[in-house]
């Protein structure tokens, strides 16, 4: 949706100077938000790297409103919160090279060096001192889900129908089934209902659905979609395109219940069943990858295992909000600011036996940073895994209880630990006991 | 007096809004449960004259780009919504296209104007 931006590329076809003091994988918010920062910041040399033909990552096919609300406090659009990140990327010394896969990092050397695959100038070598990792995620497929049946045409994933009905202009179908209620799901009912679609109901999994409240009232119940939570697909029928589903309620464990089945007819199943960090270019420098998060375990910085690699963005875990996107890019760029000054460094610290790793206990589903060193304030970013009122997140080993009146897991949790918190249990741990604080979400006992 | 339970939409945090209310006089009773004034606003709207964003797209000829993204301004009359995003198929593009360019004033008399999500500067 926005201006091709080639300045950089031409510089690099016809020079041999190809090293930055910050190179920034992604250009979607968080790529964006890091790059604009650093340059703010005074690094001298960004560059931006993206493999599609435009900035923005999955913000230009987000064209429903609900971005923005922290960082410009008022209601965008996907495509408006990209277009004022454009103009900044524009308007401050950043090279951004369109059309340009990272393939591989090789942080053996002395120097970091990041091999890409242009469409413009082929293959290339680009060294940096520091590197901040924005890949944003996928998608999980059907593959991923195992659902039994034919493999008929029709079954896609909601971020792709998303692309084809908001970006390319087409339709997948006109015979809607959703499953999965993830956020994308419910958005791309609302909007295949306003383009003359019938969608005939979003089959949850779960008990609950993972999606925030308010795209459950806007998108699903504004519109009488009916969402059917402990529902699963059991079977995929058709030939060449897809004909229709059997739907089945699931019991306790998750497993369907055979005799609860119906035959829904369709011509489209959407999946909105999950999104994974992209980490591939991660996994080709051995990056600690956190198996809750999917993404790389990080400090408090964002500092990843290797020296001078932050993460952010959707890569490191999956975000819910654009802002809070955002805000990472904005915080790995001081990171990488104060690393490029010598002010930080990772190896030791990751490595160094001090550090206190941070554990998911009891109903959390993942917490990042994964590790940190007491030394300063922390907040803590907690993805829920069930919905649960009244309830305190407990952090074991310093006495510490936050009080949380509804947990969902469509919503992140922010939980603020000062350094002084952190003291108490640096102090009392100093030499035997265990060097991890776990952190759990409990329900408050009524009457306590 | 009247009760409702109801999401207020206004931010990601989705309070579920405990009202009590009046129809004929189009006033709140009580309203419990909102983390923030604006749920009082919202509460207010959504019974008495319910309201939402719309967003939706139009087709544009540009070499790269076949769909603009295009917004109401301020809030639409939630009955009209349908209705408008058909309508809005209509509007003819012309390129360039900026963000906020105003693509048709009051459009179906509903007192809201259609702008455009994007900035688009190519044929
Ligand atoms: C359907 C949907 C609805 C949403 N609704 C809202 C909402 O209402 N409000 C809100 O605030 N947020 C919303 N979000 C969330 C928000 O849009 C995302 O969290 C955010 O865009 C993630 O930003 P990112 O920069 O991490 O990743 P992305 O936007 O995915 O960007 C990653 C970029 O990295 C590039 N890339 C990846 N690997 C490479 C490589 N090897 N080389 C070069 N480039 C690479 C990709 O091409 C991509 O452009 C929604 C998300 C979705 C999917
Ligand atoms: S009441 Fe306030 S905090 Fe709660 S959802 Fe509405 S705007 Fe958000």
């Amino acid at each position: 949706m926005v201006k091709l931006i080639k300045q950089a590329e031409n510089k690099i076809k016809h020079s041999s100077d190809s090293e930055y003091d910050l190179v920034v994988i992604g250009g979607g918010p968080g790529g964006m938000a890091a790059a604009v920062k650093a340059a703010e910041l005074g690094v001298e040399r960004v560059l931006l790297i993206e493999r599609d033909s435009f900035l923005g990552g999955i913000l230009p096919q987000c064209i429903h409103s609900g971005f923005g609300i922290k960082i410009f406090n008022s209601e965008l659009t996907g495509p408006e919160y990209c277009q004022l990140f454009v103009e900044k990327v524009r308007n401050i010394s950043i090279e951004v090279m369109l059309d340009t896969m990272a393939l591989t990092l090789d942080l053996k050397g002395d120097k970091k060096s990041i091999i890409v695959s242009s469409r413009n100038f082929g293959i290339k070598r680009i060294t940096a001192k520091a590197i901040i990792l924005s890949l944003g995620c996928r998608e999980r497929t059907r593959g991923q889900i195992l659902i039994p049946g034919s493999r008929p045409a029709g079954v896609l994933t909601a971020g792709l129908v998303q692309k084809m009905v908001n970006i390319e202009g087409f339709l997948p179908g006109k015979n809607i089934v959703i499953l999965g209620s993830g956020d994308i799901g419910l958005i791309m009912a609302r909007r295949l209902v306003l383009e003359g679609c019938k969608v005939k109901g979003v089959f949850e999994l779960m008990p609950f659905s993972t999606g925030l409240l308010r795209n459950i009232s806007q998108c699903l119940e504004d519109f009488e979609i009916p969402l059917y939570l402990s529902h699963t697909v059991t079977k995929i029928y058709g030939d060449k395109r897809i004909k229709s589903v059997d739907i089945a309620m699931v019991d306790k464990n998750l497993n369907p219940i055979q005799t609860k089945t119906k035959n829904i007819k369709c011509d489209t199943l959407l999946l909105s069943v999950g999104l994974i960090p992209e980490n591939e270019l991660s996994k080709t420098a051995e990056i600690e990858i956190d198996l809750k998060t999917g993404g790389p375990a990080v400090d408090q910085y964002l500092h990843t295992s290797r020296n001078g690699v932050f993460a952010c963005g959707n890569s490191l875990f999956v975000n819910d909000l654009a802002d809070n996107v955002t805000e990472d890019g904005y915080l790995a760029a001081q990171s990488a600011v104060s690393f490029l000054n010598g002010r930080l460094r990772s190896e030791k610290l990751i490595r160094s036996k001090k550090l206190i790793n941070i554990e998911a206990g009891e109903n959390i589903a993942y917490i990042v940073p994964q590790k940190v060193s007491g030394k300063s304030d922390v907040n803590f970013r907690i993805r829920a895994s069930i919905p649960l009122r009244n309830a305190f997140i407990e952090f074991s080993n310093i006495g510490l209880k936050k009080k949380v009146r509804f947990v969902n897991p469509g919503e992140l949790i922010f939980a603020k630990i000062t350094k002084g918190d952190f003291g108490k249990f640096l102090e009392c741990n100093t030499k035997t006991a265990s060097d991890s604080i776990k952190v759990s979400i409990k329900k408050e006992v009524q009457g306590q | 007096m009247k009760k409702k339970k109801m999401t207020c939409i206004t931010c990601p945090i989705g309070c579920l809004l405990e009202v009590d209310y009046e129809l004929t006089k189009k006033e709140i009773i009580s309203l419990k449960s909102n983390q923030c004034k604006k749920g009082y606003k919202f509460a207010q709207d959504e019974l008495f004259d319910p309201k939402r964003i719309l967003t939706t797209t139009v087709k544009i000829n540009s070499r790269f780009f076949k769909r603009l993204p295009v917004r109401s301004n301020i809030p639409a009359p939630k009955g009209m919504i349908e209705r408008m995003v058909k309508e809005i198929k209509k509007i003819q593009i012309n390129l360039p296209v900026k963000m906020g360019d105003v693509l048709a004033i009051n459009f179906m008399d509903t007192g809201v104007n259609i702008i455009s999500s994007a900035t688009i500067e190519q044929q």
